[in-house]
């Protein structure tokens, strides 16, 4: 269990004094607020340093501790991993700022990035979208790309891992290379 | 992309670095839906608790098809407080709808992109629903199976559906499930709970039980169908009965070195959707019928439909070259898993079949630069290769 930073409680207090000498009843009245949040437990991925072959095209990075593709990058298992800190189910989005060509340059045919969720803790997603449970799908800029459409809250169950892969075109110029992921949630059902 | 382009391809090399900021991101919102009823033209305030990290920077977001009717009354840009609270407040305006279903706009918050350094930044945004439902002009039902997706042989699983009226009165509701087996046999068919009068609104749900008691294990699947007034709709669920049973999946081992004391894995893989204790397994080694030894590994507890590994050594020295019979058995509960698997005591490892193989640091050098020499040959080859390509190609 990854222990949650968000809680909403809120509560009140009655107490009831009966006619019989001696004898309270008390009555302990506490009300429950609903609320959304998630938490992005871990956020840092980083891929490294890596060359791309020259008879290549493209390289392929990814996060879930692959071998590169037509590249010298060490295999990195570090995903991004979000928790339901709320107490009702969430549904979660992914959206990139930029698209693939746009973030990397180089030739826009061999740029395109992916993401992939699974489930982080057991039962933690209780309903798949047709795409990217355990496949990768691809992530374009700015359409909201759907996640876990039922993420769970309780409390051994509520975490899911996002994965992403890299297309690198050959050509693509070195650099700072500027993008940002965001990870939405709503209430599901 | 050419050979010409491959040629002059300088290497490049790329840093990526995904999020560079320290700790997690976290965000969230109350309430996190809000139903109005539809009455057009009745403007409401709504408010919304924020919390997040104490004194984080805060954009305010607004989008969704009512978006339009949605007045902003607090700040866009906030920071939340030392606690790590902030408010949001803003007026709706419930427009005049005609479409019937649900209409919605929402209101959230997301972390403001702080200037830095960082190639890729991740964040997260939380949004509050607005909902505005016109009736259906008939009868109309969201559905919601509720069930669990694994069960054990022998418990009992309760199969409901919530079902909540978006349309016209619906007098009585009722359901009926069939459920398959692996085989794709009908072996129940299950009548629902069932239910009168729900109106707009309003949710009913409906329930059977099933116990899967002489079930065999595997996947099932249950063939819902609900029934309001005349009208009725199919619902699928599928379910996995498992059975108190661990299978071995692989025994890592084949090669042992002789004079070495060798590692021997065991793989196993539960089927059974609860936390098993004390699992341990026995290895009887035998050569020609006569047993040389019995290993046993320490006890573990197998979570629920994990895969999971058991481990002991095998102390070799002395021993002859050969073949040796290792017999697995797996304890449990009061059960065994069994298999069996050939174990050959050699001289020296001639490939790698498994994690249990041992090499010694001079063989590790020795093959790595075996790698490096036989790369950079190769790389050389394609280069020249390529060269005698192109400029042939280019006077031609």
């Amino acid at each position: 269990m990854i222990a949650s930073i968000i809680g909403y409680a809120s509560q009140g207090y009655f107490v009831k004094h009966s006619g019989y000498a001696g004898v309270a009843f008390g009555t302990a009245v506490i009300n429950i607020t609903s609320g959304l949040s998630i938490t992005l437990i871990d956020l840092n991925i980083s891929l490294g340093n890596g060359t791309i072959d020259q008879s290549s095209d493209f390289a392929i990075l990814e996060s879930t501790g692959a071998d590169a593709v037509n590249g010298t990058w060490a295999p990195v298992n570090d995903p991004f991993v979000l928790e339901n800190g709320g107490n009702v189910y969430a549904n979660i989005t992914i959206t990139a700022a930029v698209d693939a060509s746009t973030w990397f340059g180089g030739t826009p045919t061999y740029a395109a990035m992916y993401f992939n969720y699974t489930e982080y803790e057991e039962n933690s997603c209780l309903l798949h979208p047709a795409v990217g449970h355990g496949t990768w799908a691809a992530l374009p800029s700015l359409d909201e790309n759907q996640t876990c459409q039922k993420l769970n809250f309780s409390e051994s169950s509520d975490a899911m891992r996002i994965d992403i892969r890299l297309h690198v075109p050959a050509d693509a110029p070195p650099g700072k290379k500027e993008n940002s992921i965001t990870f939405t949630a709503m209430q599901s059902e | 992309m050419g050979r010409y382009m491959d040629m002059r391809r300088i290497i490049t090399g790329v840093l990526f670095l995904l999020l560079l900021l320290p700790g997690a991101f976290a965000l969230g919102i109350s309430p996190p839906r809000t139903e109005p009823t539809y009455h057009p033209g009745t403007t409401i305030t709504l408010t919304y608790s924020v919390r997040g990290a104490p004194n984080s920077d805060i954009e305010v977001i607004m989008e969704g098809e009512l978006v339009k009717y949605l007045t902003l009354l607090s700040p866009g840009n906030f920071t939340l407080d030392e606690k790590g609270w902030g408010t949001i407040s803003a007026n709706f305006t419930i427009p005049v709808l005609t479409a019937p279903g649900m209409h919605e706009a929402l209101i959230g918050a997301q972390d403001a992109i702080p200037a830095s350094t960082s190639t890729v930044i991740a964040r997260v945004a939380i949004l509050s629903q607005i909902w505005v439902r016109i009736p259906y002009p008939e009868k109309y039902f969201d559905f919601w199976v509720e069930a669990p997706n694994r069960i054990n042989s022998g418990d009992v699983i309760t199969l409901a559906v919530k079902m909540t009226n978006r349309g016209l009165l619906a007098e009585h509701v009722s359901g009926v499930i069939e459920i398959f087996d692996p085989l794709g046999n009908s072996v129940a068919v299950l009548p629902m709970t069932s239910a009168d009068n729900i109106a707009f609104g309003e949710s009913a749900r409906l329930a059977a039980d099933w116990p899967t008691t002489k079930s065999i294990a595997g996947n099932y699947r249950a063939a819902i169908t609900v029934n309001y007034d005349e009208k009725s709709s199919s619902l699928t669920h599928e379910f996995t009965v498992g059975e108190m049973r661990i299978e071995i999946l692989n025994i890592n081992a084949s090669q042992i070195l002789k004079d070495s004391t060798a590692k021997i894995p065991i793989t196993i893989s539960s089927k059974w959707n609860g936390e098993i204790e004390n699992v341990y397994a026995t290895i009887d080694i035998s050569k020609n019928g006569q047993q040389v030894t019995q290993l046993k590994t320490p006890s573990k507890n197998v979570g629920a439909w994990a895969q999971d590994n058991l481990e002991t050594y095998w102390e070799t020295k002395g021993l002859e070259l050969g073949s040796y019979d290792a017999s697995v058995t797996l304890h449990y509960a009061d059960k065994t898993t069994a298999a069996t698997k050939i174990l050959k005591i050699v001289e020296a490892i001639t490939e790698e079949t498994g994690l249990q193989l041992v090499l010694s640091a001079d063989m590790l050098v020795t093959i790595a630069l075996l790698v490096v020499v036989f790369a950079l040959a190769y790389a050389f080859m394609q280069k020249r290769k390529k060269q005698k390509g192109y400029y042939s190609g280019y006077y031609r």
